[in-house]
């Protein structure tokens, strides 16, 4: 609950405490709730259920379909995958075939009913000339344009797998409206690195939408690291981390033109709605992650909230990270904490320490909303309890991708702004390069099999997440970082999918496109609400044949 | 690093008025009346009775302050472009929208403000968020107005869409809203 003081017109400064006694403050309206904590709480952390690929196939049925949920004391309604919030563990290895059936049963909900829709707003260089625009409005419908339309389109992205970008692969160009299928086939390489990598939807405009009603799924490529042996010995939790962004009346996503805003919920939306937002892990709030006193656990925590970094720490317990957007490390690495910005993943080793309950928290920070600092989110608690174990966390891992020991064919440099005034029209424009996204328009052209350096310049307060699709990369360099601020891991030999630009700052990443995976395919910004409003661009990698 | 928040209290809230620990409603910069991207479409959104609202608009060096008084009026639906007197065929009486007077019936309780930081945020020269919050109540149509302070001419600066530099917001009060099943 955020602390107010109060100071009457007569100038007597009252507490928030005097002022509940005097029936000014008289509901916390589930204010615990919005930061993640209270509800009920408590229940032993669930793991989600598992698919497995068989003799090097997995083949998955994914129906996107809404359903009335209750999350602690909270019902929901919004859409799912196959029922469940978040969606089934899908587990492969390298070599497999893996083959999902999407299928889009979604209907329109969360439609505000307290205005009109502003089907008749214009948008950026269009003439705002007067009511005549909103004959508009009909070819928007006929476009599949309008934002319910829009907002029940889905597709799927396997976030973090090295697959082709084409169809039936990681296609995120297509737009399944309700009713549609698509067979999606992905060949994973033989030489894919082993971790956590997830599924979720990247229909642009709808991205934010749908991941803030929590369609996410892991996935798992099994690999050498799971070999190591105190890591094969280490007991597994898959965590997936979701923001849903619900409304008070009837615990669904607004579907409406979202607007950033300071104050405990980062949004509102045209028309304004009462919402709250939850943070559930696993579908849980604050569950009970168990462990014994020296016991070792493997975590794999995906942070798939839309818009919110979490800076995840454990209270009391170091963090021995093994891997980072499903690449394993070398070695282990000893952390006080991990900052998580939308869309990472990070694996760690953590070992119980003394009996008792721990929170398990994303700590408040800066990532350049308006209003500054968010608050911190209870996530879960660690519960140390029962015999003491002997787990042993390890030291060397295994051999990491090595980038090719080629040099740099190109360097390139891109920036990332934006307007969160309304200034070009409603809602907010976010640009890289100055540009707003048109999957028309191929926005980098680069040549399979080569190295690249892209110099990515943040002219924001934002922190952009910055995601490219199915090549990894390195960080060689970064600059801006703020005083004072420990969140940040710049070793280059991490390799990342998804890495955040410090505030007006800037960082230049090496990446290795593939010789094996040519199409076209999309880098954006992974706070998605930034995707949806223009801040993503689309790549071409060639084979070089043509050119 | 967030600044304290601090809210004030234009006036003794009435008899039965509620501040909550969060408003139900958030308003901003992209709320008000008379933007050019409603077209001439624009009609206010409904509330019930008795909702606490926020107003966040961007602030420092400008300031913004409340103007409930009688001047404080809805914005009249925009004239057609010039030319125009007809939408799809329909001819429309320009006497009758232009310089609608729409009858209040609400009533708008001051309950406080608070500021939150903003600096470098993309909105203007503005380096906070000023925050208003008002309980509204009754039924019928409400104005809320808040003026800069100083006035200002350029609402690109002061982290604005295009249009006045001032802040209107019309709501339509004691409409019930749907609960939680």
């Amino acid at each position: 609950m955020r602390r107010r003081n109060a100071l009457l017109a007569g100038g007597c400064l009252l507490t928030g405490a005097a002022l509940t006694a005097l029936g000014v403050l008289p509901r916390a309206r589930d204010s615990e709730l919005m930061a993640g904590s209270g509800g009920s709480g408590g229940q032993p952390l669930r793991d989600l259920p598992e698919f497995r690929s068989e003799n090097g196939v997995l083949e998955y049925d994914l129906r996107v379909a809404p359903e009335h949920l209750r999350i602690g004391d909270l019902r929901v309604h919004v859409e799912t995958y196959n029922g469940m919030l978040p969606g089934a563990v899908l587990r492969i290895r390298p070599g497999d075939t893996m083959r999902i059936d999407l299928h889009n049963h979604m209907v329109p909900i969360g439609v505000p009913l307290n205005a009109a829709p502003p089907v008749c707003a214009a948008r950026p260089g269009e003439n705002a000339g007067g009511a005549t625009e909103c004959l508009h409005a009909v070819g928007k419908v006929a476009e599949g344009e309008t934002l319910v339309q829009v907002m029940t389109s889905t597709n799927l992205h396997t976030h973090g797998l090295q697959v082709s970008p084409e169809d039936p692969a990681d296609n995120v160009f297509l737009k399944l409206g309700p009713g549609e299928s698509h067979a999606y086939e992905y060949h994973v390489p033989d030489d894919h690195p082993a971790g956590l990598h997830w599924y979720h939807p990247h229909s642009h405009g709808s991205t934010s939408h749908q991941s803030w009603m929590g369609l996410s799924g892991p996935i798992v490529v099994e690999g050498d690291i799971d070999e190591v042996p105190e890591v094969a010995t280490a007991r597994e939790r898959i965590m997936v981390i979701n923001a849903l962004w619900l409304s008070e009346s009837d615990g669904e996503v607004p579907t409406a033109v979202v607007v950033p805003s300071a104050g405990e919920v980062p949004f509102s939306s045209i028309p304004a709605v009462p919402t709250r937002m939850v943070f559930p892990v696993n579908g849980q709030l604050q569950p009970d992650i168990t462990i014994r006193p020296g016991e070792t656990q493997r975590w794999r925590v995906l942070n798939a909230a839309p818009h919110r970094a979490m800076w995840l720490h454990v209270e009391e317990h170091p963090l021995h990270q093994i891997g980072q957007d499903g690449i394993p490390f070398g070695r282990t690495r000893r952390v006080p904490a991990i900052m998580l910005s939308s869309a990472n993943r990070a694996e760690f080793i953590v070992r119980g320490g003394s009996p008792g309950r721990y929170r398990v928290f994303a700590r408040a920070y800066d990532q350049g909303h308006p209003g500054g600092e968010r608050a911190t989110i209870e996530l879960a608690r660690l519960v140390v309890e029962g015999a003491t174990a002997d787990g042993v966390v390890p030291d060397r891992l295994v051999d990491p991708p090595r980038m090719p020991d080629q040099p740099v064919t190109r360097r390139r440099t891109l920036t990332f702004s934006g307007d969160i005034s309304g200034h070009h029209g409603m809602g907010v424009r976010f640009y890289i390069d100055d540009q707003l996204f048109d999957h028309h328009r191929v926005d980098q052209e680069v040549r399979a099999g080569t190295v690249e350096e892209w110099r990515l310049v943040n002219e924001d307060v934002f922190q952009h997440p910055v995601h490219i699709h199915v090549n990894p990369f390195q960080v060689v360099d970064v600059k801006g970082i703020p005083a004072g601020d420990t969140s940040w891991q710049t070793d280059p030999e991490i390799w990342w999918d998804t890495v955040r630009l410090p505030p007006n700052g800037e960082v230049t990443i090496r990446t290795y496109f593939r010789p094996d995976i040519t199409g076209k395919t999309v880098f954006h910004c992974h706070i998605l609400p930034h995707e949806d409003n223009g801040m993503m661009g689309v790549l071409l990698i060639t084979d070089g044949k043509h050119e | 690093m967030a600044l304290a928040a601090t809210v004030t209290l234009a006036a003794s809230p009435a008899s039965g008025a509620v501040l909550d620990s969060e408003p139900d409603y958030l308003f901003t910069q992209q709320h008000r009346d008379a933007l050019y991207w409603w077209n001439g479409t624009w009609l206010p959104q409904t509330l019930p009775s008795g909702s606490h609202i926020q107003i966040q608009l961007p602030a420092t060096p400008v300031h913004w302050e409340p103007d409930l008084g009688p001047g404080c009026r809805p914005t009249p639906v925009p004239p057609l472009p010039e030319g125009v007197d007809t939408v799809a065929g329909i001819e429309v009486p320009l006497e009758a929208l232009e310089g609608i007077d729409l009858p209040l019936g609400g009533e708008v309780t001051p309950l406080g403000r608070e500021e939150f930081p903003n600096e470098g945020r993309n909105m203007g020269n503005s380096s906070t968020i000023e925050a208003f919050d008002f309980q509204v109540s009754g039924t019928g149509v409400v104005a809320i107005c808040l003026n800069p302070d100083p006035p200002n001419q350029d609402p690109r600066e002061m982290g604005l869409p295009a249009g006045p530099t001032d802040y209107v917001l019309t709501l339509l009060v004691g409409v019930p809203q749907t609960d939680l099943f």
